[in-house]
């Protein structure tokens, strides 16, 4: 070995240095960037001396893919469980006082408070303003689940758009990646976009790859192509309003609908499917229990003949659009919570009359059942109160029950929603608890150890300055040579 | 005669020690030339007849050896056009008349036609994978051509083969209704992918493949041009089916049956027939799940970068992110590459005892690998020389020395008479 080759093997050791420096000063700037692979750079030994290779990232793959889909589940989870929540707030109240069954209940009181003085004409009046209010608040909750349903589809429709442009970055990722790799450049900050991209849109719809030549990457969602060289159109026409009988639109990933999640603790990944849970079965249900509460207050109000003669039954205190006949029993009648209302001619406000309530005979002289017009008639009274405890039909798609009292399935709905959201809150919080674990496995996985860093900036330093020696050493060497020649 | 004798001697040891110092000089100002070759001169003597009485002092001659065999170190650089050889081979160079030449001084760089010339002016040349995968032509330079490359130049190449690769649900219903290959607005399928081909233009057509169970372990492949497809449902396309093929599967392993078809062929719109590739697809009681997908073929793309393999395969890397090899660059060898003629320019042509040029490429026999984004620096080592020099310095004195008591000697001997 020569004296000038030592001092290539110097000069090139020095040429490596400054890149693995720059390396480790990348990995230190960033540790504080949980999206940051760690790098670190590879060497060669060649005959003679070192060749800098490459920077190599630190990726946990198995580890990501966890992650992603532990973040995904607990994003579907946690959308569901704010919906619900803003649901529970606007049907429910904080405290149950804006609940359909407690003005039930207060309505309840306000009858039986009226049977117990049928001749009071005050009490009576009370017992319609609080049927009043009853109404009031199933015509609030219908149309606040409708409303609900209105600006669920809006998300759902700002979740495509993002979906669409994140996966319109993919592609430019992606391509610097495959044309980098193909080249032999550090991609590494490619690669650290494209993940922190996958984490995004996995936090939509779940994501699983497909890894090709050259660092080229499918993103497949349950079967359906998202980014093939391409990316996919993912396609979905909001509604801009919504009614009780509206059907949403389909969201459609090239060609296949995606599934909405189902039950409380959803099967649904990324918050899309769990939003098309919110807007096809949470609301629907919800909006079918009211309904079913509606028709069923209808029906139960209902005045029928007193003489058991051949007369319909027809609508009493409570009516709607439809009327005056009574809707088909144990049959949900989509809407019905929404127009639902009290007959104006028992209200007072209305120039109606209470006592109405007492002695029958709204829908025509044959329904009267007061004939005598006694003021301390009570029988009607105390059987609509009996009535409202006993058991009757209830359409079961509304998924609470088919046999039940009125009272009884206002307060199952009210109970529904309630378990529904605690339980939707419970998983949120083992999901949560997961997917933070997981990320943060991750973080230290492959994140940038500062100790770890300086130390090696240490070991840089040191070879550096025995590089450096080396150098000062071949030159001493020469110029005692050169002193010889006179 | 001995006294005239011995001045000859003393000024041939001087001229062949002059001649050491020239070449001494030559490789210290060629020190850091890529590339270069160190001189050295090699002594010998010529003896002049005598008598066993009398001594006749010969002379020394002088020939000039250059190491050329003798390998540089190599030092690398950031320019991937920097080229190396490690070995024993050289490049085969055009200067701008065309002749060629043979150098190891690979600091080649693109000039305005895209041709790759070194620092002494001289073209680099290759095999062009134009006409398909070139051969080297063993004992002459027929079919090198200039290395060029066009930034300018736009490719496309349509897809070919493709392969395609999924499990199928065993568990999933048989399709009842109308299937796939109907066309009918109510077809029904199990399952649906898609993958993109690209036509003779480069231009990129979407395949819609889907998968529908007819029987059990039996399933329908239908593949339609997702451009016909119907907004929202697909179906139906506005035209029939690109291909229809049936799979089946052998119940004992869940994977394709012997007899069935195992790949799908099919016409792309404006390009060349598609195979794609099904043999690994498989009907296992799990999801349907893509595992694997490749197609062959580019869109149209510009040159973005070159690479240049170490068997001195240069690919240029498309901005589309495909790589196609353009040129093999070949290596030279001769039997005793140190016996080559020189040029200026570190390039050497053969020689008459250098035996003769003979083409390969890298990696075959001894001719080395090509290093890319490297350079061979010069042989010399300064240490070497300097010590050379200082020998050569001593020995030109003792010379004039001799020299000079000849002189002398003549002096005396011219004295003798007065």
């Amino acid at each position: 070995m020569s004296l000038s080759t030592a001092l290539n093997i110097a000069q090139s050791s020095l040429f490596n240095l400054s890149r693995q420096t720059s390396v480790v000063s990348n990995n230190i700037s960033n540790a504080g960037n949980e999206n940051y692979v760690r790098r670190s750079a590879a060497l060669e030994s060649m005959n003679p001396g070192v060749r800098f290779v490459s920077v190599r990232r630190h990726a946990d793959v198995e580890l990501f893919r966890s992650s992603i889909q532990s973040s995904a589940n607990f994003e579907a989870q946690n959308t569901l469980h704010s919906h619900i929540n803003g649901l529970k707030s606007s049907i429910i109240g904080a405290n149950g006082e804006l609940s359909v069954s407690s003005h039930l209940t207060a309505f309840h009181n306000a009858l039986q408070v009226y049977s117990a003085s049928p001749s009071d004409g005050l009490l009576g009046e009370a017992a319609v303003n609080s049927a009043k209010d009853l109404v009031r608040r199933l015509n609030d909750a219908a149309n606040a689940i409708q409303s609900t349903r209105t600006s669920v589809d809006a998300e759902i429709g700002a979740n495509v758009d993002r979906l669409n442009s994140l996966l319109s970055d993919f592609y430019e990722a992606n391509k610097e990646i495959t044309k980098g790799t193909i080249a032999g450049t550090d991609v590494s900050n490619a690669l650290d976009r494209r993940d922190t991209l996958i984490k995004e849109i996995s936090k939509i719809v779940p994501v699983s790859t497909i890894q090709r030549a050259n660092n080229d990457l499918v993103l497949m969602s349950n079967g359906a192509t998202l980014f093939e060289t391409t990316p996919r159109d993912v396609t979905f026409t909001p509604q801009t309003a919504y009614g009780p009988s509206t059907v949403g639109n389909l969201v459609r990933i090239d060609g296949i609908p995606v599934d909405a999640g189902t039950g409380a603790n959803t099967t649904a990944k990324g918050s899309l499917a769990a939003l098309l849970q919110v807007r096809d079965t949470v609301t629907v249900d919800l909006q079918n229990q009211l309904d079913e509460v509606a028709r069923g207050l209808i029906d139960t109000f209902a005045e029928r003949d007193p003489s058991g003669g051949g007369l319909p039954a027809l609508a009493g205190l409570f009516t709607y659009p439809g009327g005056p006949g009574v809707p088909a029993a144990g049959t949900v009648v989509q809407g019905l919570a929404l127009t639902i209302s009290v007959n104006s001619l028992f209200d007072p406000a209305q120039g109606g009359d209470p006592a109405l309530l007492r002695d029958g005979g709204a829908n025509g002289a044959g329904y009267i059942e007061n004939t005598s017009g006694a003021a301390s008639f009570a029988d009607r009274l105390i059987r609509y109160n009996e009535a409202l405890d006993a058991p009757i039909a209830f359409d079961a798609t509304a998924g609470i029950g088919s046999s039940k009292s009125l009272v009884a399935f206002a307060a199952d709905s009210l109970g529904w929603l309630e378990g529904y959201r605690a339980s939707a809150n419970e998983a949120a919080i083992t999901k949560q608890a997961l997917a933070v674990q997981l990320n943060e496995a991750l973080i230290s996985e492959s994140g940038v150890n500062l100790d770890e860093e300086m130390s090696r900036l240490l070991d840089l330093e040191n070879t550096f300055e025995a590089s450096a020696r080396l150098i000062r050493a071949v030159d001493q060497m020469l110029q005692d040579l050169l002193a010889a020649v006179r | 005669m001995s006294l005239y004798n011995l001045m000859r001697t003393s000024v041939s040891g001087m001229n062949a020690q002059a001649n050491r110092l020239s070449t001494v000089a030559e490789n210290i100002a060629n020190s850091d030339t890529v590339g270069y070759k160190r001189k050295s001169i090699a002594f010998s003597t010529l003896v002049v007849p005598g008598t066993k009485a009398q001594f006749n002092s010969g002379s020394v001659v002088t020939t000039v050896r250059e190491a050329v065999a003798l390998q540089g170190v190599l030092t690398y650089t950031a320019s991937i056009t920097d080229l190396a050889i490690d070995g024993s081979g050289f490049f085969v160079v055009h200067d701008s008349s065309g002749s060629p030449y043979l150098t190891r001084a690979g600091s080649f760089v693109p000039d305005s036609e895209g041709r790759l010339v070194n620092a002494a002016g001289f073209f680099l040349t290759g095999y062009s994978y134009a006409n398909g995968i070139p051969s080297a032509v063993a004992n002459g330079f027929e079919g090198l051509e200039i290395v060029s490359i066009d930034n300018t130049d736009l490719a496309a190449t349509p897809t070919t083969f493709g392969e395609f690769v999924a499990n199928l649900p065993e568990a999933a219903d048989i399709v009842t209704g109308n299937l796939p290959s109907t066309n009918l607005a109510t077809a029904e399928y199990t399952e649906k992918s898609s993958l993109v081909v690209y036509d003779n233009f480069g231009g990129r057509v979407v395949l819609d493949i889907y998968f529908s169970k007819t029987a059990d372990n039996t399933w329908e492949v239908a593949v339609y041009d997702q451009a016909d497809a119907a907004p929202d449902t697909s179906f139906p396309y506005a035209s029939g089916p690109m291909v229809t093929e049936t799979l089946a599967f052998d119940p004992a392993n869940g994977r394709l049956d012997a007899a069935s078809a195992s790949s799908i062929t099919l016409n792309v719109p404006d390009g060349e027939p598609v195979t794609i590739d099904m043999a690994s697809m498989t009907q296992l009681a799990t999801n349907f799940m893509v595992t694997s997908t490749e197609v062959n073929g580019n869109s149209p793309a510009f040159i973005q970068s070159v690479s240049i393999a170490d068997d001195g395969i240069l690919y240029a890397s498309y901005d589309d992110g495909t790589l196609q090899p353009l040129y093999r660059i070949p290596l030279a060898t001769v039997m005793s590459p140190d016996l080559l003629e020189g040029h200026s320019g570190n390039v050497y042509t053969q020689g008459t005892e250098s035996g003769d040029i003979q083409i390969g490429f890298a990696n075959d026999g001894d001719r080395g690998r090509i290093a890319s984004g490297a350079l061979e620096a010069s042989n010399v080592d300064i240490a070497d020389e300097l010590t050379s020099m200082i020998q050569s310095q001593r020995s030109y004195t003792a010379n004039s020395k001799v020299f000079q008591t000849g002189s002398d000697l003549m002096d005396v001997l011219v004295n003798l008479k007065r």
